[in-house]
């Protein structure tokens, strides 16, 4: 027996998903996620996982062929502030740029709520003090030419003061090191001999783009991450091999592939919100499998409701991601949230108004119905008070409801608001809703897409749920919500495959003379010729690897560009098509006269992705479809109210353990699951396919006005 | 289908539509191509009313709150009866007295149709780098009137049914210096308003038209009602501020504007009598800015948990302004500084207003002093290396937040009323022109001292570079010759703002030799010029140019300040040991502060305020402290308390009664004027020796109670007239 094993730590659960060589899904489990040592919670869910198997840990291990970890350490590190002490080489004169964070870093990645609230902006909490930024004599100009040499002694005299700290990284980043690096280079150089044992990062070597204070960021949240990370995937390392695992580790990264342990010492930060991404990860080739190549995937959990796209078979990419305030230049795979989740609190405006989150009960004191001292009407609360929930509750059972402090929570608002109970949790029901199909509109619309034209993929504990009622205001027709939706990213992130990327900047305008034309060729070889060094060392066969080439065009002026393929060999004759693709993509982002060709078109920058499929789990059916009829599964009935419904009716449950592949349920019905509870409006009907998955058809065509 | 306007439908379209404004803005703010839109983020975006009232204004500027109301209104008013609208129809301006803030600001308007009906309109304003007129970048130094400036544009037909009309097109871009840019950032308004035009569409389809068109007015009616309930809880009163504006873009003349705001229940009224005539140069505002400065105050201060509807506000403010002053001017006024001048200032003074309003409140973490004043604008035009034409505008001084009455305000935060605004990369501007920046940094000193200090700003030194010929500089601000960034509650007003040309300053020659200057006073220069706040000038390849941009005022005594603070504000270089010792009384022993120095430095600060204070009211004196119940507490300094011989106004610190309540409580104090270079090293570039700073301490114990800014011979302001304060709760045990 062959495993592949993906593990994925979330805040807290630690999951972890086994295929087999075929690729189908031989278990999942889940363990404590253990904040203080982080390797002990992987090792208790591979633990796990070998049980529910019935074989030896060290067997498991011993037979696994791929072995592959997102983790939240670096996430972790810089939301808690609690990466390593690091210092700052810059430019002398521009020391501050990090601090003064270009004056938006005071709003960077917050919601409109916290940006109109004047008296209560700041700046992010400093990842490097002041007082360990040192300014070296040298400059560089916009051509990449030198204006004032590098002072070697400036730089001697910065790491004293440096060996004098206990510094444990250390950034290196200059202005326009990304058109001339050899300041940069000397100087890490300099700082690594010195300082044996510290992190060094150069900024040139992370992400050769125009913008000093995000490329700051970036050189210097990487460093601060670093050790803390690399310290403990080596650790996790080892203990892995002590117990019978023979190959390298493989870490998820937040561009949506894998790669090893040789790339994330030099960029952990590229491990920034893996477990999100691995998710996005999943849907994608579960929407393959289906043969589905526009999907959205929505993601609800305990406090925040994610959406991401994917686009014919793509991910979308974003350019210049915030974490904790800081805006970094290591493209992320694209995840939307607001803060509206099973958590979220339902109140009252001071116009008496119905009101849901962004405030959320969190997991203290929870929902009243956790009964742990929370008062306040939740969303969650809602959903058992309108029968959505049962009281046996969730985890199958391992954590009741209490329907009562549910009700009351709910009575309470009720009555200050002169509702009803009923008016009180349906409204907060289509509340909620509402915004969550809200951000599923801008995610989609931001990229020029009409919902109607996805499918959706809803996982988190919270997902199902609400689905059914988020894909009738989009109008979408199909909902898949898989099995294992809790570990999706677990499973998610075994199906990237390595993924290398490297990108240099490359300002150029339309049209480009034959020799220019030709450094372009010449870049985008060297580009790839440093992701062959990364698959050489991972001992990847040439044969494996798979490459593509992305010029980033813009109108002349505009800061940000649109990513396209660049044809393989396209000889210097045909370079319109890039534009004209440009063109094309660009109108359907933002309407068909929003271009302006006379400004010009021109190039920002170059990058290079390189792939290679580890396995390839192929989804195979458990079983064949067979009976439709569902009533095998039933485990009962109970009063729910459905909203289009307008009053509580006996409606069936199903235990989604006893479904089987072919059963169909006409809606109004729930059907209850291990980590979460779908619900199936009247309006749709439910159908368990080959996989285990639930596939929601909704009635569209049976709309008519929608709100009344 | 009828109108379901269910409260749960009302909060769903509530939410729905601020989506999609937001959605406009961020839209416009990707397609644009100049950096003053997508990183300064000068612009904003508004739905309307089919009648123009504002449903929602953007994160952007909010000096630019109302400008899409007025235009809307003028394109009504103009067209309504006469040529009417159509779906696809999209008007641009630029006019300011029919919606522009000023000539820069190239307005676009479209009306929204559902069929037949009108259903909504929706807009953007954005800044362009220049709109023609004799000074590149727009904004005219020596011109008295308008006629002197860039083009006015009145409301005018671009898109026609959707169709791009070439020759207005052509015709607006015509006369600016960035026709480009200004084609693309046209663009880039069409393509967010398209956007917006099939959003609205898709809610009305889904929705209905009567309730769209209901929940418009329903969205106006939540937020009026919420507004009034936080000025009902707020107290009644007047409070005044005065400041001023420097330098009309002719000559360096001090033009006052004077507020009086008066909260009565659930209305303001902002009353500006007194206030200067309107000048004979660019820096007149008209009553677009106005209001625009007002709103601008009112969202981030008193609307900070509410939706930014402004359309929703109007009802409760009153305007009261004679038409012909400096933020309400007249036809022909030259305008074309109005955002960094009387608009700027204006929405600063309402600011102070609201702010010392706040301290008289229960709403003490909204305590904010003021922040930096004003822009710090410089426009460029020249030649690069190659021979080709430049001409743009550096946005990136950024300044900062004010102090707080529980925490410093942040540093280098930027401008007030503009959350989204950010200043753009060094690399940015050094790749668009031929210029290198030598430093960019957190200025020392530059916020105003106080228990809470103000955030500092920013300086900046640039050298041309890799150009050709000399570059031709428009400087432009407020506040050169006199700290507008005023302190509350006892707190020390932030510095001028500074801009230096370094005359034969040789920096290439210092840079060869391997020396970075990092500081103004550095280079070895043959002179060192103090421009003007608005001036013209040529800087020639051997210049430099410094602008230090202030930051903002501090709350409380300084010298109440945690002295462990002001020591760690020095190891990090935001405030000068001289003003550590002189301003907050700390004594610094290595990187800490030495208690037993700090507290002899702190009794002979108190001793000076009582020697050299004298008193605002003859035989003003020490009276015994009162005991009784106190009513309010005022900010740090004062507090209302009754006692058995009534309502008194008393030292919050020693308790010593300083005024009946019905006074104002700087009756009572001590007054001492001050050289404004006793408050920042940097205020010895102030450009008069006309503007004192004033304090006002206890004549007990020497607490300090106000600090103003002042001409010298002005009266003290007593700015604080509250109402008769009954059957408020007590809450002396509040902190």
């Amino acid at each position: 027996m062959t495993y592949y094993i993906g593990i994925d730590i979330g805040g807290t659960f630690t999951d972890c998903a086994v295929l087999d060589e075929a690729g189908r899904i031989v278990t999942i489990a889940k363990a404590s996620s253990t904040r203080d040592d982080p390797a002990r919670g992987v090792l208790d869910s591979v633990a796990a996982a070998a049980r529910r198997i019935g074989v030896a840990t060290e067997a498991l291990l011993n037979e696994c062929r791929l072995f592959v970890h997102g983790c939240t350490v670096a996430t972790n590190a810089m939301v808690e502030r609690k990466g390593v002490r690091t210092a700052l080489l810059t430019t002398r004169g521009h020391e501050d740029a990090i601090f003064i964070g270009k004056v938006q870093q005071k709003i960077a990645g917050q919601s409109e709520r916290e940006m109109t609230h004047q008296s209560h902006l700041d700046k992010a909490e400093p990842i490097v003090p002041r007082r360990l930024v040192h300014g070296i004599t040298e400059r560089i100009d916009r051509d990449g030419e030198v204006v004032v040499a590098l002072d070697d002694a400036d730089v001697d005299r910065a790491i004293d003061a440096l060996a004098a700290e206990d510094v444990e990284a250390v950034g290196v980043a200059f202005l326009w090191s990304f058109l001339n690096p050899d300041h940069e280079r000397r100087v890490a150089a300099r700082v690594q001999a010195r300082l044996p044992d510290a992190f060094v990062c150069a900024s040139h070597a992370l992400v050769p783009v125009i913008g000093e204070y995000e490329r700051v960021v970036t050189t210097v949240a990487n460093a601060y991450v670093g050790p803390r990370l690399t310290r403990y995937l080596e650790r996790l390392e080892g203990r892995l091999g002590e117990m019978g695992y023979r190959y390298p580790l493989l870490l998820a990264h937040s561009m949506g592939g894998l790669t090893t342990m040789a790339e994330i010492r030099e960029k952990p930060l590229l491990t920034l919100d893996s477990g999100p991404v691995s998710g996005v990860l999943g849907a994608r080739f579960f929407g393959a499998a289906y043969g589905e190549a526009n999907v959205m995937c929505a993601d609800m959990g305990g406090t925040t409701f994610d959406v991401a796209l994917i686009e014919r078979g793509r991910t979308v990419l974003d350019e210049a991601p915030v974490i904790a305030k800081y805006t970094y230049l290591f493209p992320k795979v694209a995840v939307e949230s607001i803060g509206a989740g099973g958590g979220s609190i339902v109140w009252a405006d001071d116009n008496g108004l119905l009101r849901v989150g962004p405030h959320s009960a969190g997991a203290q004191p929870g929902p009243a119905c956790y009964g742990r001292g929370g008062t306040e009407p939740t969303v969650t609360d809602v959903n058992l008070v309108l029968g959505f929930l049962g009281g046996d509750g969730l985890l199958g059972g391992e954590m009741k409801l209490d329907a009562g402090a549910a009700t009351a929570a709910v009575d309470t608002l009720a009555r200050r608001l002169g509702l009803s109970r009923i008016e009180v949790a349906s409204g907060a029901f289509r509340i909620v809703n509402a915004h969550m199909a809200d951000l599923m509109r801008r995610t989609s619309i931001d990229r020029g897409r009409d919902p109607r034209d996805f499918v959706l993929f809803a996982y988190g504990g919270a997902g199902a749920l609400h689905i059914a009622y988020l894909a009738r205001e989009l109008r979408i027709r199909r909902v898949y919500v898989p099995s294992f939706a809790t570990v999706f990213s677990a499973l998610g992130m075994l199906t990237g495959g390595i993924l290398h990327s490297a990108e240099t900047s490359f300002p150029r305008a339309f049209p480009l003379p034959p020799a220019e034309w030709e450094a372009l060729t010449g870049t985008v070889a060297s580009l790839r010729a440093g992701l062959d060094s990364l698959f050489d060392a991972e001992q990847v066969p040439a044969a494996d690897r798979r490459y593509e080439a992305f010029v980033h065009v813009k109108f002349r002026l505009q800061p940000s560009a649109l990513a396209v393929p660049l044809p393989a060999g396209l000889p210097h004759g045909r370079q319109g098509e890039i534009v004209a693709t440009f063109e094309r993509l660009y109108a359907e982002l933002y309407g068909a006269n929003a271009g302006y060709q006379a400004a010009g078109i021109e190039i920002l920058k170059l990058r290079v992705d390189g792939r290679a499929d580890t396995v390839t789990p192929t989804m195979t059916a458990v079983a064949a479809p067979g009976d439709p009829d569902p009533s095998p599964a039933r485990k009962g009935e109970r009063p729910v109210l459905f909203p289009e419904a307008g009053g509580f009716a006996p409606t069936p449950i199903y235990d989604g353990d006893r479904l089987r592949p072919g059963m169909k349920l006409a809606g109004p019905a729930v059907v209850e699951r291990m980590g979460d509870t779908i619900v199936v409006p009247g309006f749709a009907t439910a159908t368990v396919d080959g996989y285990g998955n639930v596939v929601l058809d909704i009635g569209i065509d049976d709309l008519a006005g929608g709100h009344a | 289908m009828t109108a379901t306007l269910d409260p749960v439908t009302v909060e769903v379209l509530r939410h729905r539509l601020w989506m999609i404004n937001d959605e406009q803005g961020r839209v416009a703010a990707q397609l644009s191509g100049s950096p003053v839109v997508y990183e300064v983020k000068d612009f904003n975006t508004s739905l309307l009313t089919p009648d123009g009232d504002s449903l929602f204004v953007g994160v952007y500027v909010t000096r630019l709150s109302l400008c899409l109301n007025f235009a809307v209104r003028a394109c009504i008013d103009r067209f309504g009866a006469t040529m009417g609208f159509a779906e696809g129809d999209a008007f641009v301006l630029n006019d300011p007295w029919a919606g522009a803030a000023h000539q820069n600001d190239i307005l676009m308007v479209a009306p929204i149709f559902w069929g037949e009906t009108l259903v909504c309109w929706t807009g953007l304003a954005m800044h362009e780098v220049d709109v023609g007129g004799p000074n590149p970048g727009s904004f005219t130094v020596g011109t008295p009137d308008v006629f002197g400036e860039a083009p006015l544009i009145p409301p005018v037909k671009m898109v026609e049914k959707g169709v791009i009309r070439d020759d207005i097109e052509a015709w607006i871009i015509r006369n600016s210096r960035t026709p480009q840019l200004n084609g693309l950032d046209l663009r880039a308004r069409l393509a967010a308003i398209n956007r917006t035009r099939q959003r609205i569409h898709e809610v009305i389809a889904e929705y209905g038209l009567d309730t769209f068109m209901a929940v418009q007015g329903r969205i106006l009616d939540l937020v009026r009602a919420s507004f009034a309930r936080r000025l009902r809880g707020l107290p009644d009163g007047t409070w005044k501020v005065e400041g001023f504006i420097d330098h009309d873009g002719n000559k360096n003349e001090l033009y006052r504007i004077c507020l009086a705001m008066t909260k009565t229940d659930d209305r303001l009224k902002f009353d500006f009598t007194g206030t200067a005539k309107q000048a004979r140069g660019s820096i007149n505002a008209t009553r677009v800015g106005l209001e625009s400065g007002v709103v601008s105050a009112i969202l981030p201060m008193l609307c900070y948990d509410l939706p930014w509807s402004p359309g929703g506000l109007m009802s409760q403010i009153e305007f009261v302004s004679e038409e012909g002053t400096i933020n309400n001017a007249r036809h022909p006024a030259a305008v074309s500084m109005a955002t960094v001048s009387a608009t700027f200032a204006t929405s600063h003074l309402a600011s102070l207003a609201i702010a010392k309003m706040l301290a008289c409140s229960d709403l003490r973490e909204e305590i904010q002093a003021n922040w930096t004043p004003a822009w710090q604008g410089c426009t460029i035009a020249g030649h690069n290396g190659d021979g080709r034409p430049f001409t743009g505008v550096l946005l990136d001084q950024a300044g900062g937040g004010g102090g707080r009455s529980w925490k410093d305000g942040p540093d280098t935060g930027g401008l007030p009323g503009t959350p989204a605004m950010g200043i753009a990369n060094v690399e940015t501007y050094e790749k668009e022109f031929p210029l290198l920046y030598v430093y960019r940094r957190q200025a020392p000193d530059s916020g105003g001292p106080g228990r809470h200090r103000g955030g500092v700003g920013s300086e900046m030194m640039i050298v041309p570079h890799k150009n050709q010929g000399a570059i031709d500089v428009t400087v432009l601000t407020h506040g050169a010759s006199q700290p507008e960034g005023h302190g509350l509650s006892g707190g020390y007003p932030s510095c001028v703002q500074v801009r230096l040309m370094l005359r034969g300053a040789k920096v290439r020659e210092a840079l060869a030799a391997g020396i970075v200057p990092t500081e103004a006073e550095t280079p070895r220069r043959d002179r060192l010029e103090p421009l003007a706040a608005k001036q013209r000038t040529l800087m020639h390849p051997d210049d430099a140019v410094v602008f230090m941009t202030c930051g903002g005022g501090g709350y409380g005594d300084p010298i109440k300040r945690d002295p462990a603070a002001v020591a760690r504000d020095v190891a990090v270089g935001l405030v000068s040991p001289a003003v550590a010792r002189d301003l907050y009384g700390v004594a610094l022993a290595g990187e800490a502060a030495d208690a037993d120095a700090t507290a002899a430095l702190r009794a002979a600060i108190r001793r000076d305020r009582l020697a050299e204070g004298r008193p605002y009211r003859e035989g003003g004196g020490a009276v015994a402290a009162a005991a009784g119940e106190t009513v309010l507490r005022i900010g740090d300094s004062t507090a209302l308390v009754d006692t058995p011989a009534g309502r008194v106004h008393a030292c919050q610190d020693c308790g010593h009664v300083l005024a009946d309540g019905a006074d104002d409580p700087k009756t009572g104090a001590l007054v001492r004027e001050r050289r404004l270079e006793t408050a920042s090293p940097w205020n010895r570039y102030g450009l008069t020796e006309d503007i004192v700073i004033r304090e006002l301490c206890c004549p007990a114990c020497a607490h300090l109670l106000a600090t103003e800014v002042r001409k010298k011979d002005d009266p003290v302001l007593l700015d604080t007239a509250l109402a008769p304060v009954t059957a408020r709760p007590a809450r002396a045990a509040a902190e």
